[in-house]
């Protein structure tokens, strides 16, 4: 993989989405050198800020790495949203059903809990993809709601906290709780777990026979057989790991920062995490960074809106800016197979709309 | 005469490469112009500028007296260009006539249209089945719906990007009589080929190109075959027949040889219950090159599917030496040295987005020999693909850069190294010589009688007959998914290898 010129390339596009974006916040009769700048000096150099960066990066990190593993072997997941709720709602059920075991034990088992979780609600659309030749995109996206609305279900019912005015459900023990990083703020350690498991994925793709298989089925998936590569449990393999990683997303979320599992506790970090794996040309050592410039745009925007007066939605636009032309420039040095590519790039389109949709909404 | 089409000083740079170096021509309607060279010569960037995949960097293109700038495909058809290119561009899915058809305006696509293509195939001689999707189609077939798109589209320039190298050696015939039609109705048809007899068949003049440059145009007619080659080559004529006397070999002695390949009674039906393979019964011998000819699309191909387990045989033994691999995985028989050469390298002999060197191991990247521990060593595999890279000769010999950026023959030459270099029991090599040029043809055929001499069996699968004729020990001709025959070439006729190939599955020979 020339992966040189194709980072030149993903960095042209983001120069380009956020030209785009600058003209944009023109014609919205803002100066946007000085909209960009505070946005970067709030999400990046301010103490407050950067801890927002980074309790928003940990979560798009895991959902970017989500997305990369199962596009690695040709398979589209967009269902990192929905399993990042049934990951939420797996650890949050361990950790209020075994409130005492002691944090050693119990934050890895929470996690574990939380990957089985977003796994199994990625093995659904994995089976199909693989044994039935149904489209994952259709169906990780549907599911995303059915998650969403399964959590909702768990927090208003079964999981609600006595005398909650509000859908959410009972602590989770103290120990339980992630570490703080910056003190008095909310950042905390989930951001090393996402820079972990992103180094661990790097190495696996490219230094173990199981990693470099996996990425042959998404490259060439007849030569992948030619090579001896079942496609079908490299599918089912990829999407597990994807929902694994989501999960974990979610268990990040309730263990470290809300404490609590809330109904709608993920704000499309799923989706987030699309932006993050197309911006990182699918290479996860790339995807920390792409995870804390997409987490600072998204911290900063609000600052922004306050500061400059420009409406924070201009991020969203520039969000999706970043995905079209950065699929734009994926297409040319990769040159998989040309039809994987249009789809790819088709999908991604797609799944933004869904996405703002979803927002609207 | 006025020329038609009048080309000058192009000139057309990939980085450091020129591929076209000052190009001119002069051709005129109802001329056959053959373009020959070797890989990598220029001839299909050409192309690709006439047909406005590629824009010159200088020079231009005259059309009828006029200057035209041809900026896509697109506008190459309105000027009345079109190219069949090596890699078809069908839509798997649709039939011939929506291939054909598609993208033509509606009130263009009725009942007229299809009568015209009907029509253009009873004018060409050309039979295709129009029930059947492109994707169920053997290769000759596909070519044909590519021809009649162009057809259909009133070309009067026509590109044949080596047209007869898919093509079942009884295809060809009519193909070139197919093509002598065209010029006869005044198209002008550009032949892209190596293969000189074909030229000297077909065209009125070649055009011989070197690194890029235009070494001559001449009159087929009155140019000796070695004047071509030795143009082409950039060699004296006198070096070349040297050459060809070395390929006459001593025959192998088989019966006393190891078994190194026994496939018996070996039946592959399809879901549909079709017939693929049928009884195929025959053992190779160690040091033994057997050759299987067919016409397209007779199980070759799944017969060496089935071979390498990358297709499981419905019933029936496989045996690699004395042991038996019926049943095992491709991975299995990758590790008991079994080398195999794919058909279509680019869907499936290489991963094109790849280094040249991860192609080397892609195929089996937990071998020790590209492995350090559990990891694989990036360092072990860049050192056996520039070794690699250095004894065949890859160019550019840069092992780092992507499979995408070489030529054909270099792409091919990545497959064999590979293939040959696991092969220590059986090598499966189908149509290996596809779309290569002379030279490189050579060097694969010689590759592969070394892996013969060496004591490992090899199974050649190709349907250019003169190859396998040339190279093999014996030939096994298949017809309708059965062996029909398997004949000695060296007191066999054309006549009857043509004749076992479109032997009936009824008549017992």
């Amino acid at each position: 993989m020339n992966s040189l010129t194709m980072q030149r390339r993903v960095a042209i596009a983001l120069l380009l989405a956020l030209t785009v974006g600058g003209f944009l916040i023109l014609i919205d009769g803002h100066n946007p050198f000085a909209a960009y700048k505070v946005l970067f000096f709030e999400s990046f150099l301010d103490y407050w800020g950067f801890s927002n960066t980074l309790v928003k990066a940990s979560p798009m990190l895991l959902a970017g790495l989500a997305v990369i593993i199962p596009m690695r072997a040709g398979v589209f997941n967009i269902g990192g949203e929905g399993q990042i709720y049934i990951g939420g709602l797996f650890g949050a059920i361990f950790a209020l059903a075994l409130p005492d075991l002691p944090g050693v034990l119990g934050v890895p088992l929470i996690f574990l809990s939380a990957a089985i979780g977003g796994a199994f609600w990625a093995a659904i659309p994995a089976y199909l993809k693989a044994y039935r030749g149904t489209n994952e995109v259709i169906v990780t996206l549907l599911m995303n709601f059915i998650a969403i609305h399964i959590v909702s279900y768990a927090v208003a019912g079964p999981l609600l906290a006595e005398g909650a005015p509000y859908p959410y459900s009972d602590e989770v023990s103290e120990a339980y709780r992630l570490p703080i990083l910056m003190p008095r703020s909310d950042a905390h350690a989930g951001i090393v777990i996402g820079l972990a498991m992103a180094i661990i994925l790097y190495f696996w793709l490219r230094f173990m026979p199981s990693g470099f298989q996996l990425d042959l089925v998404g490259r060439n998936a007849r030569a992948a057989a030619y090579a001896g590569v079942d496609e079908k449990k490299t599918i089912i393999r990829a999407m597990l790991i994807g929902g694994s990683l989501a999960g974990m997303a979610g268990a990040i979320e309730v263990i470290g920062l809300k404490y609590r599992l809330f109904h709608l506790f993920s704000d499309g970090y799923g989706y987030d995490g699309i932006v993050v794996a197309f911006l990182a040309a699918l290479n996860p050592i790339v995807a920390p960074l792409t995870a804390l410039f997409l987490a600072g745009l998204s911290a900063g925007a609000g600052t922004m809106q306050r500061a400059v007066g420009v409406d924070s939605s201009v991020i969203e636009v520039v969000e999706g800016l970043v995905v079209v032309f950065v699929a734009a420039a994926l297409v040319a040095p990769r040159n998989v197979s040309k039809s994987f590519l249009k789809t790819l790039l088709s999908q991604g389109l797609n799944s933004r709309s869904e996405h703002s949709e979803k927002k609207e909404a | 005469m006025e020329p038609y089409l009048k080309v000058t000083s192009i000139e057309k740079t990939f980085g450091a490469v020129r591929a076209l170096d000052n190009v001119n021509l002069l051709a005129s309607r109802g001329e056959c112009i053959a373009i020959l060279g070797e890989n990598g010569a220029g001839k299909t960037t050409l192309a690709s500028v006439l047909i406005g995949l590629y824009q010159p960097d200088s020079g231009q293109i005259e059309l009828d007296g006029s200057k035209i700038s041809v900026t896509s495909p697109a506008a190459a058809i309105e000027h009345g260009i079109g190219m069949i290119h090596q890699h078809f561009s069908l839509f798997g899915a649709m039939t011939a006539e929506e291939n054909i058809l598609i993208g033509l305006p509606g009130e263009k696509r009725g009942a007229a249209a299809r009568a015209r293509i009907r029509q253009l195939c009873d004018d060409f001689d050309f039979t295709v089945d129009f029930n059947v999707p492109v994707a169920s189609m053997a290769v000759g077939m596909k070519q044909r719906v590519e021809i009649l798109k162009a057809l259909f589209r009133d070309v009067s320039i026509l590109i044949l990007d080596e047209p007869t190298s898919v093509l079942a050696p009884t295809e060809v015939a009519p193909f070139l009589q197919g093509v002598r039609k065209l010029v006869a109705n005044g198209c002008l048809v550009f032949f892209i080929s190596h293969k000189l007899d074909e030229i000297r068949e077909i065209a009125d003049r070649v055009m011989i190109m070197r690194h890029g440059r235009v070494e001559g145009i001449l009159p087929v007619a009155t140019t000796p075959m070695t004047q071509m080659s030795a143009l082409m080559m950039g060699q004296d004529a006198s070096g070349q027949p040297a050459e060809k006397t070395e390929i006459k070999e001593t025959r192998l002695d088989t019966v006393l040889a190891p078994k190194a390949l026994v496939v018996s009674d070996v039946s592959l039906t399809a879901p549909s219950g079709a017939e693929i393979l049928k009884d195929v019964d025959f053992t190779l011998h160690a040091g033994e090159i057997l050759g299987i000819v067919g016409i397209d699309g007779n199980g070759q191909t799944e017969l060496s599917e089935v071979i390498t387990g990358l297709k499981r045989q419905t019933s029936g033994r496989i045996l690699l030496g004395d042991k038996e691999i019926s049943n095992s995985t491709i991975t299995e028989r990758i590790s008991d040295g079994v080398g195999f050469v794919p058909e279509d390298r680019h869907a499936e002999g290489l991963v094109l987005s790849l280094s040249v060197e991860e192609n080397f191991a892609f195929r089996s990247v937990g071998e020790d020999k590209f492995m350090s521990g559990r990891l694989i060593s990036r360092r072990a595999i860049s050192k056996i693909a520039e070794e690699a890279v250095k004894v065949y000769d890859i160019r550019p010999s840069n092992p780092k850069l992507n499979a995408s950026a070489l030529s054909g023959g270099n792409q091919q030459k990545i497959v064999l190294a590979r293939e040959v270099a696991r092969a220590r029991n059986l090598l499966v090599v189908v149509q290996p010589t596809k779309g290569l040029d002379v030279g490189a043809t050579q060097f694969v055929q010689d590759q592969i009688r070394a892996v013969a001499q060496s004591g490992v069996g090899v199974l050649y699968i190709s349907t250019e007959l003169e190859h396998v004729l040339e190279i093999s020990h014996r030939v096994a001709v298949m017809a309708f998914g059965r062996i029909s025959g398997i004949v000695d070439p060296q007191n066999t006729t054309l006549q009857d290898i043509g004749l076992l190939m479109t032997a009936s599955p009824e008549e017992k020979l």
